[in-house]
């Protein structure tokens, strides 16, 4: 089993943290659904993240590409960024859902290395608003399977909070 | 086996699967990358993923 694969990604986003390049991330995406249920195929490790500069409207990742690129990283397909052989995805959490789920993102430790995890309930509230195919496939292996912890009334709250318990509904009873 | 006990063990195995550590659960999912990668090859298509840890 290799063990030496997400943790050099982690120890530069804790450093790019450290440096006040990064005000805070989070992993989310395929990565986060596989921590919390089965694997499943995803190429991309995204990361839910602020950026420091962005007060107000403006929105801007450069330093963060910069620092990486004087790191020795390279550009991979469209805006992602090779760490380490991981392709790393940036998702700026700019709309009230994913601002949230980054503020009660979970402490956790992965190889050592101590880092925050967005909740399995934001996660599902996500995907439901999304819904794109590859969303409703996680969906899927999330409901369907009994050892995932899904915590319903804590996620009835923020499905409720963002219109989304219809939704919701709908889904469950395919 | 019938289809019920298939469909039952599926279910306990995925149960399993989601309760396997973590560092686990990343190296099965490195052997589906490269899975998918051989696939793609085997049938002459671009493969457009990466295999993590990889360099490319």
């Amino acid at each position: 089993m290799r063990g030496d694969i997400i943790g050099p990604v982690l120890r530069t986003l804790n450093e790019l943290k450290n440096k006040g390049l990064l005000a805070d991330y989070a992993i989310g995406g395929g990565v986060a659904v596989l921590y919390y249920a089965e694997p499943v195929l995803t190429y991309d490790f995204d990361v839910v993240c602020v950026f420091p500069h962005n007060a107000g409207a403006l929105l801007d990742p450069t330093p963060v590409y910069r620092e990486l690129k004087q790191m020795g990283f390279c550009f991979g397909k469209e805006d992602q960024i090779m760490i380490a052989g991981v392709p790393v995805q940036f998702i700026p959490a700019d709309d009230g859902l994913l601002s949230e789920a980054l503020s009660n993102a979970r402490e956790i430790v992965i190889e050592d290395v101590p880092t925050k995890i967005i909740t399995l309930e934001y996660l599902v509230a996500n995907m439901l608003k999304l819904y794109r195919p590859k969303d409703r496939a996680k969906l899927d292996l999330i409901v369907n399977n009994e050892a995932v912890p899904l915590d319903q009334e804590r996620l009835e709250q923020i499905l409720g909070t963002y219109s989304l318990l219809e939704k919701w509904r709908q889904f469950y009873e395919r | 086996m019938s289809v019920d006990a298939l469909i039952r063990e599926k279910a306990a195995m995925r149960k399993q699967l989601a309760r396997e550590p973590f560092a686990k659960k990343i190296s099965i999912l490195i052997r589906m990358q490269r899975m998918a990668r051989a696939m793609a090859q085997s049938s002459g298509r671009p493969f457009r993923g990466s295999i993590w840890g990889e360099q490319q």
